[in-house]
């Protein structure tokens, strides 16, 4: 079971997720943000600050949030990953490719 | 000179749906915890393990979920090994490699992190139907707190990459 709240800060829409993201969870997260990315220059935070555990299944549904938000002029976040998440966004050197802020007190 | 018999066994069957792959994760943090991994180990075994659970279900039944899956573990004082037997469509081996991390794209990055955190990863397509992964994980210090395991060798990272 995965839940997914959906709120307004400083022009972005944030996602804040709860649980863990695998291949059963990651559909629904997909799904939310599909819709989303269709919108122009839409501006996406996803706050993972309640999962515990991501896979790869995960982390491809971001890439490809990211591909289709930055066709559009669009941009997406993360914010507040724990340290195990956080390291596996590192070892696939993902840190990189994305915006990560600590927090979603921290999108501008 | 590495034991060949485990001190413990643990068998498991799971229904090839995703629903279940955190049944498979509760069961590798606790049996990680249980022969007290690092912590930083725990999450990437699971990880590892579950990734090649997933990649079972995609390509081995071809996200067919009515079908099982078999973990053996075998819990040893200085390793983890985790078999996972599937009955579908043989692995082949030689299609297997993960993707280079700087071509960024959905998808490819679970042989990465199965190759990147276990110390020993082994194809078997030996048996009559299906395949055989096993996937082996060295304590890097302390020792197994299982009932009856004594004291703990040390694996100390061993990295004996096979596949």
């Amino acid at each position: 079971m995965i839940k997914i709240d959906v709120s307004e800060k400083n022009g972005w829409a944030v996602l804040a997720v709860d649980g863990q993201i695998d291949l059963h969870t990651s559909p629904d997260i997909r799904k939310e943000l599909a819709g989303r990315a269709k919108a122009k220059k839409a501006r996406i935070a996803i706050d993972l600050t309640r999962v515990s555990y991501i896979d790869s299944s995960g982390l491809a549904t971001f890439i490809e949030a990211m591909q289709k938000l930055k066709k559009g002029g669009g941009e997406i976040a993360l914010c507040g990953l724990s340290e195990s998440v956080r390291h596996v966004f590192e070892v696939a050197r993902l840190d990189s490719i994305f915006a990560i802020h600590a927090s979603s007190d921290d999108l501008k | 000179m590495p034991e060949k018999k485990p001190q413990h066994t643990i068998d498991l069957t799971v229904p090839s749906h995703p629903q279940f792959l955190c049944v498979t994760r509760a069961v590798i943090f606790q049996v990680c915890h249980c022969m007290r991994f690092p912590e930083k180990f725990v999450n990437c075994i699971a990880l590892a393990v579950e990734e090649a659970f997933t990649n079972i279900i995609k390509y081995s039944y071809g996200n067919d979920y009515k079908k099982k899956v078999v973990l053996v573990l075998n819990l040893y004082k200085d390793r983890l090994e985790i078999v996972l037997k599937d009955f579908g469509k043989k692995v082949d081996v030689k299609m297997i490699k993960p993707r280079a991390l700087e071509d960024v794209r959905p998808g490819g990055l679970g042989v990465y992190f199965i190759k990147k955190f276990m110390d020993e990863v082994t194809y078997d397509v030996s048996p009559e139907v299906g395949t055989e992964l096993r996937l082996v994980k060295y304590l890097e210090k302390g020792g197994c707190a299982c009932p009856g395991a004594g004291k703990a060798g040390a694996g100390g990272g061993k990295k004996k990459e096979r596949s």
